[in-house]
């Protein structure tokens, strides 16, 4: 069982907060480009970037909340909803892309990486996750465009992290993953904008 | 590899439009030019180009039937660009507009 210091608990907290406002970011531009072409996809996609970051800050808030009430209840609450979250944010990926204990007061100097990672909606979010994966490689393939090579690997390096947090010891790399995942689509968003 | 379209949406037709008038430069295009291009019939490319017009994207000139040219203002301009930029986001993610 993995144990997180409270430094490597802040780093989580960091990771995450940076990957969500990534999340933010690819949410405003789907919905700016919604606005000005109509197309009902990029509103979906703009629907499922804003859940999943959403869910990231939910699990920041959680996770802080936690540290310092020590409250687990609210933890594992954050922690499901933030599952859940996911899910419906790939689900609406594989739409819009189709061609996604009480007290423990040790707890705030290590954290057990099972309270921050639910095995089964992990599970869940791979299948899904698979699906956007596989979509966007075929768009890669039939596009060539460097965008969409950018949208691949940021979809493959967010399946990679879901995989590395159901792995034993797996947790701060998933996280880091899920932090390249975004920035790979930060990139693409930084290059589309200088078109 | 070029993907067949079977549908195009009228913010396409209409960027079709103003990228075939904006092929031609600074003289402008004549509407046989755009109705080629664009691959509209003649009663869509005057409707559009009516649309067009009307929304001060592109600028008519000349006089007469056959005279008639149209150029992009830089409203039209500033309008291709941002098409140029929704399309390429769109298409990373394989949606088309």
């Amino acid at each position: 069982m993995q144990a997180l210091s409270p430094s490597q608990i802040a780093f989580v907290l960091i990771l995450e907060a940076v990957s969500g406002t990534i999340a933010l970011l690819v949410s405003h531009y789907s919905n700016k480009a919604y606005r000005f072409t109509q197309q009902k996809k990029l509103a979906d996609l703009s629907t499922g970037f804003l859940v999943l970051s959403a869910g990231m800050y939910g699990r920041v808030i959680g996770i802080i909340y936690t540290v310092i009430f020590l409250d687990l209840e609210v933890l594992g609450i954050s922690i499901i909803a933030t599952g859940f979250m996911r899910i419906m944010a790939y689900i609406l990926f594989v739409i819009s892309t189709r061609h996604t204990v009480k007290s423990v007061p040790e707890m705030v100097l290590f954290m057990q990486v099972p309270l921050l990672v639910d095995f089964n909606l992990e599970l869940i979010a791979i299948v899904i996750l698979i699906i956007v994966v596989l979509q966007s490689l075929m768009n890669y393939a039939s596009t060539r465009s460097r965008y969409g090579l950018y949208v691949f690997i940021g979809f493959l390096l967010l399946l990679l992290s879901h995989f590395a947090a159901v792995m034993n010891n797996g947790y701060l790399i998933s996280q880091v993953l899920q932090l390249l995942a975004f920035l790979a689509l930060l990139v693409m968003l930084y290059k589309v904008g200088r078109e | 590899m070029s993907r067949r379209r079977a549908y195009r949406s009228k913010m396409r037709i209409l960027a079709d439009m103003m990228r075939a008038i904006q092929s031609e430069g600074e003289e402008g295009a004549g509407p046989t030019k755009i109705l080629y291009q664009a691959n509209l019939s003649h009663d869509r490319l005057t409707q559009y180009l009516e649309e067009l017009v009307e929304k001060e994207l592109v600028l008519e000139s000349g006089d007469g039937e056959s005279g008639r040219v149209y150029s992009l203002t830089e409203k039209g301009r500033e309008f291709l660009r941002e098409f140029v930029k929704m399309e390429k986001f769109s298409e990373a993610f394989g949606i088309e507009i």
